[in-house]
């Protein structure tokens, strides 16, 4: 064995030991994508709209508040990024409800207190249900009176609109419940003013938010109350009057409730959009992808058996069609996956069910550069060369086929990692790694593990 | 050792018919039948249920042609799910569609779901033009610098024949194009190019002996030369592509298909296209 020869094996065992001993302590650092393992992929999209114009860092901006939304909600490992201009893209793993989710992070939560001018609310009847009559015909008699109400209602609103005009800064928005219309002054205080905002229930034991003001917004707040006592002040969330209180008394301390119809749930979400801040810009979903745990667990499971069927096809052809040197490159495909798992790992990639697909697919392609380096051997050893001089004449004659083959095919991975998107680009990145691998594994595994066993060959032959 | 020897080249013209009509037939295809392009390029809904009783698709679609306006694609889905496709892309209108499923199947599960905007469509179709695009040209680049123009040229050729094939076999069988199905058409410009180059490599490495024995007699050389490779480098690629096809599930079935397509294109493409046609250039330059 000379000096090269040693060198190429010990190059091999480092890079196997090393390999080894990283997938081995780092293996926890192998991200699966959202298909493996369930959870929601929301792409939102910043609008740019009159009231909230996209500036150049609204992005950023909307980032932020996300993020501090997000964390609070208490997702483990989310992934919150920047994607082109205007774009931002949000991966919450495991996550359950991804309804409630989306109502988390899609929704602008801009709170507003505002003095109420005029309502069409007190004129609302309540709607007939059923039980209460005791005839069909008086029950749609009522509903048909309810309807009237309705439209004398949707009246008023045009009243309260015809009205706004005359009031600076006034906005006319609906109530939660159907047919109501406020007519309201300009903001007192806003979101903005808030320190915390916290679950709690009323006095009645309706759930609510209670939040705190900054010393600004307690002032504001304490002056507002103050002078419309006897009056009702509106909290308007997103355009919506969620409640219209009457205003008992002054009140100072910078402490209010916010009573609605609330589920716990969604007076959970409520105080968390409230304590986070209101989006700066108004979003809208974009792309929006979920997949159960179920769903994942299957792919996994779906993709480890092709994998293994595959490799195993792989394994057995190479071993009967070239035996002895079939074994050291089913060796070196064993190297070959054990570096694309370390490389994953170390570029910390993230697996989707195309990576997967991408992997099986390089096992098929990395036995190639074995098959043109063997039957360049095979003919080497046909014009008559020794053992050894066929092996190394194999080996450099193959050498410039394989890097051209496995180039060209390089870009294209490239260009799937730099133009695709999601799973695409897991794919992307699992074929580039792949094809790395491989061609170590090759050029340098495969060689290394013949070379043994040609020398010891001729030593054998020697005794 | 005993050659097999085989002349490929006998039969180029025979061969670059077949391919010309294959080719020709995806086309018409493509701009007749067109493709069953998925969400992710048009936009729309798709909502994967599980059933502990799989009711029939027949019964479902019942239940949501009421509120889906614009016909939805319902198909079984693995063992016990459905998966439903609608075009209306709103959160909305999956929403309701949901809803609907649950009021009229007590055992109904959402397993997932996707919404793609039409906006994040419209530019998913664009990226993946340019992407191919941008593939082909750098592949043409660097075959130019490693080899020369006349071999980039033949070599890029059986590539659009590879990629229109697998469109071709799409667009009869109608199965669905996702985003998956541009890392399928890469991979396979990436292999059929791969055998390509290998055979092209041997063209080169014996172009010295061009003046003594023709192109002809070079090329099939260069072919038998390397064939044993051919078959068993395909081999091995087909055994995982199989795998993929029989055990890969169904939310790889349409990349998985469209791959073992490609092999069979890439390889005959190969054998016959790239190397015929530099048949006929040479042969015409040398007539000149």
């Amino acid at each position: 064995m000379n000096r090269s020869d040693r060198f190429r094996l010990l190059v091999v065992l480092v890079v196997i030991l090393g390999a080894l001993c990283f997938a081995y302590f780092q293996r926890d650092g192998l991200n699966l994508g959202l298909d493996l393992k369930g959870g929601a992929h929301i792409v939102l999209q910043a609008k740019d709209t009159p009231e909230n114009p996209l500036r150049d860092d609204s992005i950023d901006r909307l980032l932020a508040v996300l993020r501090n939304r997000i964390d609070q909600y208490g997702v483990a490992e989310p992934i919150i990024q920047k994607s082109g201009s205007d774009r931002i893209i949000v991966d919450l793993p495991g996550v359950q409800d991804p309804a409630a989710a989306l109502e988390l992070i899609g929704r602008t939560a801009q709170l507003d207190f505002r003095e109420v001018l005029d309502s069409t609310e007190r004129n609302l009847p309540v709607e007939p249900v059923r039980k209460n009559y005791d005839s069909d015909i008086q029950f749609i008699n009522a509903q048909e009176r309810w309807k009237e109400e309705v439209a004398k209602l949707g009246n008023a609103s045009a009243d309260l609109i015809a009205r706004q005009a005359s009031h600076e800064g006034s906005i006319v928005a609906p109530g939660e419940t159907a047919g109501t219309y406020f007519l309201m002054g300009p903001v007192l205080l806003s979101g903005k003013d808030l320190t915390n905002a916290e679950i709690a229930p009323d006095s009645l034991g309706r759930m609510g938010v209670s939040i705190e003001f900054n010393s600004e917004g307690a002032r504001l707040f304490e002056e507002a109350t103050g002078r419309l006592v006897g009056r009702r002040l509106a909290i308007v969330l997103d355009n919506v009057v969620i409640s219209a209180p009457v205003v008992q008394d002054r009140i100072a301390g910078g402490r209010a409730q916010i009573t609605g119809r609330f589920t716990n749930d969604e007076a959970n979400r409520l105080a968390i959009m409230l304590k986070a801040g209101a989006l700066p810009v108004a979003v809208e979903i974009a792309e929006n992808r979920s997949v159960g745990p179920s769903l994942g667990a299957d792919s996994i499971r779906q993709g480890i058996q092709a994998g293994l069927f595959g490799a195993g096809m792989v394994l057995v052809f190479m071993l009967l069609f070239y035996q002895f040197r079939g074994l050291a490159a089913d060796l070196a495909l064993a190297v070959t996956i054990l570096l694309i798992f370390a490389g994953l790992i170390a570029f910390n990639a993230t697996l989707t069910l195309p990576g997967i697909a991408g992997i099986i697919l390089t096992l098929g392609m990395a036995v190639d550069g074995n098959v043109l380096i063997y039957e360049r051997i095979k003919e080497e050893t046909a014009t008559g060369k020794t053992p050894l001089a066929a092996l190394d004449a194999g080996f450099r004659k193959a050498l410039v086929t394989i890097l051209d083959s496995n180039i060209t095919t390089l870009i294209a991975a490239l260009v799937l990692f730099y133009f695709g998107s999601g799973s695409v680009r897991g794919f992307g990145v699992t074929l580039s790694v792949g094809l790395v691998a491989s061609v170590f594994a090759n050029i340098v595994v495969t060689r290394a593990i013949l070379q043994l066993f040609v020398k010891r060959g001729k030593e054998i032959v020697k005794r | 050792m005993s050659r097999f020897n085989f002349d490929f080249m006998k039969h180029r013209k025979l061969a670059l018919t077949i391919s010309l009509v294959l080719v020709l037939a995806s086309l018409i295809l493509l701009l007749t039948r067109g493709l069953n392009l998925g969400i992710d390029f048009t936009g729309g809904n798709v909502i994967q249920v599980e059933f502990e009783n799989r009711p029939d698709v027949a019964k479902v679609r019942e239940v949501i042609s009421a509120i889906v306006a614009k016909g939805a694609m319902i198909q079984n889905f693995g063992e016990k799910g459905i998966i439903i496709r609608t075009n209306e892309d709103t959160e909305q209108s999956r929403e309701e569609v949901v809803k609907a499923l649950q009021n009229n199947f007590a055992d109904v599960k959402v397993a997932g779901f996707e919404k793609v905007g039409p906006v994040v469509g419209g530019e998913l179709r664009r990226q993946a033009i340019i992407g191919v695009t941008i593939a082909l040209i750098a592949i043409l680049i660097y075959i130019t610098l490693r080899f020369q123009f006349r071999f980039a040229v033949v070599s890029v050729v059986p590539l659009v024949h590879d990629v229109l094939i697998a469109l071709g076999f799409f667009s009869i069988t109608q199965m669905e194009i996702s985003s998956s199905f541009i890392a399928a058409i890469l991979t396979i410009v990436g292999y059929s190019l791969n055998n390509t180059i290998i055979i092209l490599d041997r063209v080169r490495e014996n172009w010295g002996t061009l003046s003594r024995q023709g192109i002809v007699n070079l090329v099939n050389e260069s072919l038998n030369q390397t064939l044993g490779r051919t078959i068993n480098t395909t081999l091995t690629t087909l055994f995982p592509v199989i795998a993929l096809c029989v055990w890969g599930g169904p939310v790889l079935a349409a990349f998985s298909y469209a791959m073992l397509v490609g092999i069979f294109a890439g390889t005959w493409s190969s054998i016959f296209v790239a190397t015929g046609l530099l048949c006929e250039w040479q042969g015409r330059k040398e007539k000149k």
